[in-house]
């Protein structure tokens, strides 16, 4: 397990297994550091995992340059094919509401 | 400038909106950087708080707030906010510059989400300035 401090207000911790990583992200994910999320998936991905877990349930705002990295994110996982997939778990309160608002949970595969 | 205290409420209807004397509005002036955004949504809860606005209003006037300002960083001009919080609503004004996340998608992305939770928006750029206006009750 790896922990990253990624912003003072937002941080990431990594399980991996193979080619499956679970990341928890914890805090606010806004502009400022929504770039640091971008950097995290993306390094997994480049490092072999085709399979990402991503836990927002500890975090407490997501603003449209989250939602963004995420739909990259979303993007390049699908281009790696069928085998390999997003999946969003723990979205609650204000995060989920963005979710909502812009349709993005019928896009993404979210999980309670 | 922060401070505490409501204008006299008693003679008005339930539900209407009190304008704060001008000395209880709160300025904030921000550098236009995103590492700044998190003390503007300080700032909004707070006067939503002031305004007795729910949890739910409240989340959305910090979205509201955060993702308008977002779109005047990466300028050079300071951005200014005001918080009038009357009773049951909140009036915020912004002025700043364009920042260069104001074109493409995600800045449709981001308007488009600030007029789902508010219940109203101007935002307007005018040359080398922009500003907000955004109400939430």
């Amino acid at each position: 397990m790896s922990q990253h401090e990624v912003s003072p207000t937002f941080r990431c911790t990594v399980e991996r297994d193979g080619d499956v990583a679970t990341v928890m992200a914890a805090g606010e994910i806004d502009l400022a550091s929504s770039p640091d999320l971008r950097t995290e998936l993306q390094a997994l991905l480049d490092d072999g995992v085709r399979r990402l877990v991503l836990d927002l349930s500890g975090v407490s705002f997501i603003d449209s340059s989250g939602l963004g990295v995420l739909v990259g994110v979303l993007k390049r996982v699908e281009e790696l094919g069928d085998d390999a997939g997003l999946e969003l778990r723990g979205l609650t309160g204000p995060a989920r509401k963005v979710f909502e608002i812009t349709g993005l949970h019928e896009i993404f595969v979210v999980t309670d | 400038m922060m401070t505490a205290g409501r204008p006299d409420e008693s003679s008005l209807p339930p539900g209407a909106p009190v304008e704060q004397p001008d000395g209880h509005a709160v300025e904030l002036r921000l550098p236009p950087d995103p590492e700044y955004l998190r003390l503007a949504r300080y700032a909004a809860a707070d006067a939503a708080t002031r305004a007795g606005l729910g949890i739910d209003a409240t989340d959305d006037l910090r979205l509201a707030v955060s993702e308008s300002c977002g779109l005047l960083t990466g300028s050079d001009v300071p951005i200014v906010l005001r918080f009038d919080a009357g009773t049951g609503q909140v009036v915020v004004h912004g002025d700043g510059a364009p920042g260069p996340g104001l074109e493409g998608e995600n800045g449709e992305l981001a308007r488009s989400l600030v007029e789902a939770v508010v219940d109203e928006l101007d935002f307007e750029v005018d040359g080398d300035r922009a500003s907000f206006r955004i109400v939430k009750s």
